[in-house]
């Protein structure tokens, strides 16, 4: 136990492990891990709540069901074992702003939860459109040899990279990191 | 407002609570959730400084936790599927649309710097700024589905589909250690000069952060003892 009050481990340790919780999953659930797949059936419930007879007609809503169930379990499964994880190593703190975004678009909370969205609005689109998100289409994709996680990582390379020439300019490079 | 709380009530099933094996099962999701989360954290992965800084080229613990679990996973799982333990779960190929949903995906996380997982972790660990991320994914694939699904364009995009193959199928080798020795190697040599170009990268930040230091100090202006991260 006094292992987990460790601010960081070594990150060839965190990557066995997150292999090792991989296999559990598929040992002990019979599937992949996946984050995406939770969000989309959070915003099913939500509409199928506020407006039944307009869900009823969307089609997509037929593969994602409006029942609570096991990927939205696993997400908050993460964050409680983040919360866990950083009150027992005493590095838990509110933050609205994060430090490098400090440095390269300035201080402003506002400016930050606004684009925040905006990104956010991307990555759920995207990762709808790519069937899977980070965890589920490009990790578990690629532990799977399937093509589909090695398209997946090529492009969102390039997609991250443009954007963050585009977006930050010349404040791309700070001086501090995190 | 009655009508809410009992359609509130219909999204629960308590069938899914019954056991804690099986791919439906809430316990089984929790225990797993917990156990990323905690690694998540540990890796120091769940950071907008992270994720950014990877796109920045200034920051690679992304690649440091990641090329590990990718060459560890893949002989963990074929292992584990050669005796028999387990079934694989195949994503669907669909080139075009993963071309142009990654590319989308990126920008995104770019600007927001939360994907999903790790959006989670982040609200778990303090950073507020993780919540509009998490709203914002969840009005994403409503919208996706609301204007985007089953229209024309997604028909033209969605039409080549190879379904659920490896790279067994394509290249017509069936055994997959064929596969995944030479990506192993591959990953290892990544893997040491990633980490050295790291180590070295953290170096250089920590001594350029010392040097301004003192020029800040000349002007009178108390400056923050430089923390170096301890591992």
């Amino acid at each position: 136990m006094f292992y987990l009050g460790r601010r960081s481990w070594w990150p060839i340790l965190c990557g066995i492990g997150f292999a090792v919780v991989e296999l559990l999953s598929f040992m002990i659930s019979q599937r992949p891990l996946g984050a995406a797949r939770g969000y989309t059936v959070i915003g099913s419930i939500v509409e199928y709540v506020l407006t039944p007879e307009h869900a009823k007609n969307v089609s997509y809503w037929d593969i994602y069901e409006p029942y609570i169930e096991w990927t939205i379990a696993s997400v908050a499964g993460v964050i409680f074992g983040s919360f866990l994880s950083s009150i027992s190593s005493g590095e838990f703190r509110i933050k609205m702003v994060p430090d490098m975004w400090r440095f390269s678009k300035g201080s402003s909370w506002v400016k930050r939860w606004v684009w925040a969205l905006i990104g956010g609005i991307l990555v759920g689109f995207g990762a709808r459109m790519a069937l899977g998100c980070t965890l589920g289409m490009l990790i578990s994709g690629v532990i799977q040899l399937a093509p589909a996680g090695f398209i997946f990582m090529m492009s969102l390379w390039m997609g991250g990279m443009m954007t963050t020439g585009v977006f930050y300019h010349i404040k791309t490079i700070t001086l501090k990191r995190g | 407002m009655e009508g809410i709380l009992d359609r509130l009530k219909d999204t629960f099933d308590p069938y899914y609570m019954e056991s804690f094996f099986g791919p439906l099962s809430l316990y089984g999701g929790f225990f797993v959730g917990t156990l990323l989360g905690i690694i998540l954290q540990k890796g120091r992965l769940c950071k907008y400084d992270i994720v950014s800084g990877m796109f920045r080229l200034q920051d690679f613990t992304f690649f440091r936790v990641g090329t590990p679990l990718l060459m560890v996973g893949m002989i963990l799982i074929y292992f584990f599927k050669d005796l028999g333990a387990i079934e694989l779960y195949i994503p669907d190929t669909v080139p075009l649309a993963q071309l142009i949903g990654g590319v989308i995906f990126g920008s995104g996380l770019a600007i927001a710097g939360y994907c999903p997982a790790i959006a989670a972790g982040a609200l778990g660990e303090g950073n507020l700024d993780a919540i509009p991320a998490g709203v914002g994914i969840i009005i994403g694939s409503v919208l996706y589905a609301e204007f985007y699904h089953e229209t024309t364009l997604d028909m033209v995009i969605g039409y080549i589909n190879l379904g659920r193959v490896t790279f067994q199928d394509i290249f017509l080798i069936f055994n997959h250690w064929f596969f995944i020795i030479p990506f192993v190697f591959m990953c290892l040599m990544f893997l040491i000069g990633i980490s050295m170009y790291d180590e070295f990268l953290r170096f250089s930040f920590f001594t350029v952060g010392k040097i301004f230091c003192i020029f800040k100090s000349l002007d009178n202006k108390k400056c923050e003892k430089g923390k170096r991260v301890r591992r």
